[in-house]
């Protein structure tokens, strides 16, 4: 289950933004569950949201760091038992 | 005893209220570059987690092909649409060290509307993988 500490701070995380995200709204209570469930999976992502949450500053780095980890995570890399072709190297 | 997600939910929708009260009137409160790059963080730990649960899937039932390119092509979206609201937040977070407004106010309709191509395609994610039976919460 998804802790109240880590409830806390996502809550807290999400609520000081929530100015600029108000359209993501409809979508809470499923990323909520979906976090809960990923942490089940994997009780690291706890540290990770929280960590997330609690930083106080941003840098040109971070950015960097997120947009090369979406573009490396590609769909045959979450779906390892694909059955679409190989994608080309 | 209530379910801890029925109190997390509850908390998370009574700090919004509250915030939007608190924050409605300033939203250069917080730094609009951090607010980017939260928003991109959480949504590519949803996502990912929800095509984790794709992967489970596809490894049990074998949808074919046809299938998962559907999905295939609306996580290539999000992504794009992810990417795009990290770089409107960079570029904002650089226009903010050099003072440079013209490029904040360039920087900032480029994150709205990438904002609103994630809200758009990260839905489009959920709803197709909900539709394909995925159990998401």
């Amino acid at each position: 289950m998804l802790d109240q500490q880590t409830a806390d701070a996502i809550s807290q995380g999400i609520g000081t933004v929530e100015p600029f995200i108000a359209p993501l709204n409809p979508l809470i209570p499923l990323v909520l569950g979906i976090v809960q469930q990923g942490i089940e999976q994997e009780p690291k992502l706890e540290v990770t949201l929280r960590a997330l949450f609690s930083k106080q500053t941003v840098t040109s780095e971070d950015f960097d760091a997120a947009i090369a980890h979406i573009q490396a995570t590609i769909y045959e890399k979450l779906v390892p038992k694909t059955d679409l072709p190989k994608p080309q190297v | 005893m209530r379910n801890p997600i029925t109190l997390a939910i509850a908390l998370w929708m009574s700090v919004f209220a509250a915030c939007f009260v608190l924050f409605a009137g300033c939203q250069g409160c917080k730094s609009s570059a951090q607010t980017a790059y939260v928003v991109g963080q959480t949504t590519t730990i949803t996502v990912e987690g929800a095509m984790g649960l794709w992967g489970e899937y596809v490894a049990q039932k074998h949808p074919g092909v046809a299938v998962e390119q559907k999905v295939k092509t609306a996580y290539d979206q999000y992504r794009a649409a992810d990417i795009a609201l990290l770089t409107a937040g960079k570029a904002m977070l650089e226009a903010q060290k050099a003072g440079d407004a013209a490029k904040q106010t360039a920087a900032q309709i480029a994150w709205h509307e990438a904002e609103a191509a994630l809200t758009a395609s990260a839905g489009q994610v959920y709803a197709l993988l909900r539709e394909l039976g995925v159990k998401l919460p």
